[in-house]
């Protein structure tokens, strides 16, 4: 039989007993769970720690999933999500994604000056980012970083499709209100930190 | 860019997004490695089982294996008894047994 063949609620159902649908399941799945977690967390060291956490529980409990209409895709971000609080809980601290780490698609190629300014201005960005709430900031990596529907969004959230459009909604105002203020806050020549506007 | 920011539409917020959330690439030595710890931790629980259904199959074939030298032993010896208590003890009885 090849895994490849089925789909994620067959693996799962499969994994307690067969090593390599759960195997299966994790090719799918590591590389999104690993980029929500290093969104989450700022670095490849945590999101490496996490990353493995998520799968080894999940190992753990796949027995007792339970096909109530859900992505099995879905249960492993509420795992990831559950941990990341976790991690920003115990340790209270700030997450940073260092740049040099990140490779930006629209960067090859361009001249060397111009890719500073657009890092520093990606960096403010980000910042504007994590500097917005826990569910926003989770919204956003999901629907850019991961590509996901407003549907699968929903269920990973676990939100309606409308409150996803509507959370969305918010979230842009929020960060172009951020944004503009930064920008003024430039103009005036006072530094404003991500969070002012709000 | 940052004088477009003041009027920023939400379409190029959107397409900002899109260019400082980028997916990122996990390392292939991470990737590989996490699998076979997974793999591996799931194969020894199988393999812990498979070692205890082992240990009972060998501890029944040692006490069955037991039981028949005990059995063998105890025929013998019951043999051995059986023929001494046959054979006659003296000249006269012999004769008398015959």
């Amino acid at each position: 039989m090849s895994w490849t063949q089925l789909d994620d609620l067959a693996l799962i159902q499969r994994s307690p007993d067969e090593v390599e649908a759960f195997g299966q399941l994790y090719e799918r799945h590591v590389k999104r769970i690993y980029n929500y977690i290093y969104y989450r967390t700022g670095n490849h060291q945590d999101a490496e720690d996490l990353t493995a956490r998520v799968f080894q529980r999940a190992l753990r409990h796949a027995g007792r999933f339970e096909d109530k209409g859900v992505p099995v895709s879905a249960w492993l971000y509420r795992i990831a999500h559950n941990l990341v609080a976790n991690f920003h809980r115990d340790r209270s601290r700030k997450p940073i994604v260092p740049l040099e780490d990140r490779v930006l698609l629209s960067e090859l190629g361009a001249h060397p000056e111009a890719s500073a300014i657009q890092r520093e201005e990606i960096q403010i960005l980000l910042d504007h980012v994590r500097s917005l709430p826990e569910d926003r900031q989770e919204l956003l990596i999901l629907k850019f970083v991961e590509r996901l529907p407003n549907a699968e969004i929903g269920q990973i959230m676990g939100r309606t499709e409308g409150a996803i459009k509507s959370l969305y909604h918010r979230t842009l105002n929020a960060l172009r209100d951020e944004i503009v203020s930064t920008q003024a806050a430039r103009e005036l020549g006072r530094p404003a930190g991500p969070g002012e506007a709000e | 860019m940052a004088a477009k920011r003041s009027s920023v539409t939400r379409k190029q917020l959107e397409a900002l997004l899109a260019e400082a959330l980028v997916p990122v690439e996990p390392s292939g030595r991470f990737v590989r490695r996490l699998r076979a710890r997974l793999v591996r931790y799931e194969g020894s629980r199988a393999s812990t089982l498979w070692a205890i259904v082992a240990g009972l199959a060998i501890a029944l074939i040692v006490i069955i294996a037991g039981f028949s030298v005990a059995l063998r032993l105890s025929l013998g010896l019951l043999s051995v008894l059986g023929l001494l208590d046959r054979r006659p003890s003296s000249p006269e009885g012999q004769q008398a047994a015959a």
